[in-house]
């Protein structure tokens, strides 16, 4: 007990010298040796003085200068993402404008239309398309405007639009009998996935913004009741009630699906009797991964 | 007086010939600020105490930033470099505090 007494005391007694004794107890130590002043106090003093005001700016100037080169950094890197973006970009037109003209040279040298290859083409989504079907769009609420001007690299987490909605959405559509699909001007292909990276939903590592515009080529009642009747459709009537998303989808008399570059197949080799019968687009892997 | 003149001349100094310090000095500038004005604050009240001496004033100054410099770069060696900051900031924030308050003390004797 008496040494955790003394240790208490001891404590005690170094807080209260802290708070009560604040001046160096140097000062008091040589005021009471009675030195003489010397020659090279005045200069002494007067060099410390130098240093401390010094030290302020020198410290001020790298705590408040050094953040526009961060700034100016981050505007150079921003600009070199815009400008790889914009090559990524150019280079895709140029590769659907070269996948365009193989087709017009292949339909050149063969002889009429090979109806089987149209069919491959367009379930694929190599092809643009059109004709009619349903539209929907599902947008975020829009409260989620004054969650926008949050502090840059703050993330969202109050997204209600997840990518199993969206997914849902392209499976039920799929399953209702739709030919092709187009999710924010994106042509869905066999390969293409829908998932969350972040806070933003991705199809095929292009991040989508809300709202989300989900076109579908079929008959268009077929579409509308078949998707009416979906559980996804009440999920999002749910969303919309509570959450207060904005979600409709229509009929449309004529939509038009762009066409997407399908990159080369590595390991799958055409069959035997792949010409017998178009492959169906439900048998993607999208609409395989169902929740 | 004297040792004001010398300060702006200071800051004057630095603002004119802006003197760039290594990388690895950055993260001990706050600190050694917080000592440096430690330093001062207790020089000034020693002053009006009537009992300020250059040679206390120029080493407390001294091993002030040196030795809050040093607590910091070891934290960091440690990985405790923030706690350890807060706690050179805490103790020599107390005592400019309490200078700060004595000189007050003097000046308007309130």
């Amino acid at each position: 007990m008496t040494t955790t007494g003394s240790r208490l005391d001891l404590s005690r007694a170094a807080l209260n010298d802290l708070l009560n004794n604040t001046l160096d107890g140097g000062y008091r130590a040589a005021a009471a040796r009675h030195r003489p002043a010397r020659w090279f106090d005045g200069p002494l003093v007067w060099l410390a003085c130098l240093a401390v005001g010094l030290l302020l700016v020198v410290a001020y100037q790298q705590s408040h200068l050094a953040a526009p080169a961060r700034d100016a950094a981050r505007k150079e890197l921003i600009s070199r993402i815009g400008s790889a973006q914009s090559t990524a970009n150019r280079l895709e037109d140029q590769a659907k404008q070269l996948s365009s003209e193989v087709a017009s040279l292949r339909d050149a040298q063969l002889a009429g239309t090979d109806k089987a290859l149209r069919n491959a083409e367009l379930a694929a989504g190599s092809t643009a398309t059109t004709g009619p079907g349903m539209q929907l769009e599902i947008g975020e609420p829009t409260s989620q405007a004054s969650a926008g001007n949050a502090r840059p690299g703050t993330t969202l987490t109050t997204a209600v639009i997840r990518d199993t909605d969206i997914r849902a959405v392209v499976n039920e559509l799929w399953a209702d009998g739709a030919e092709a699909i187009a999710v924010n001007g994106l042509r869905l292909t066999p390969t293409s996935f829908i998932r969350l990276a972040g806070e933003s939903i991705q199809i095929d590592f292009t991040p989508l913004t809300s709202p989300y515009t989900i076109s579908a080529i079929g008959n268009s009642n077929e579409l509308q009741v078949g998707f009416a009747q979906s559980q996804i459709a009440r999920r999002l009537k749910t969303l919309a009630a509570v959450d207060g998303i904005s979600f409709r989808f229509g009929g449309k008399s004529k939509l038009r699906l762009p066409s997407v570059t399908v990159g080369d197949l590595r390991y799958a080799e055409p069959g035997a009797a792949a010409s017998s019968a178009p492959p169906s687009p439900t048998a993607s892997p999208t609409a395989t991964e169902s929740r | 007086m004297i040792a004001a003149i010398a300060l702006v001349i200071g800051v004057i100094l630095g603002i004119v010939f802006r003197p760039t310090v290594p990388l690895w000095i950055e993260p001990y500038l706050p600190i050694a600020v917080v000592a440096a004005l430690d330093a001062v604050f207790g020089g000034i009240r020693a002053r009006l105490d009537g009992i300020f001496d250059a040679k206390v004033f120029v080493v407390s100054f001294i091993s002030n930033v040196l030795v809050a410099a040093l607590i910091v770069f070891m934290g960091d060696k440690l990985g405790v470099g923030g706690q350890l900051s807060t706690a050179v900031v805490v103790v020599l924030g107390i005592r400019i505090f309490g200078n700060a308050a004595a000189i007050r003390r003097h000046l308007f004797r309130a």
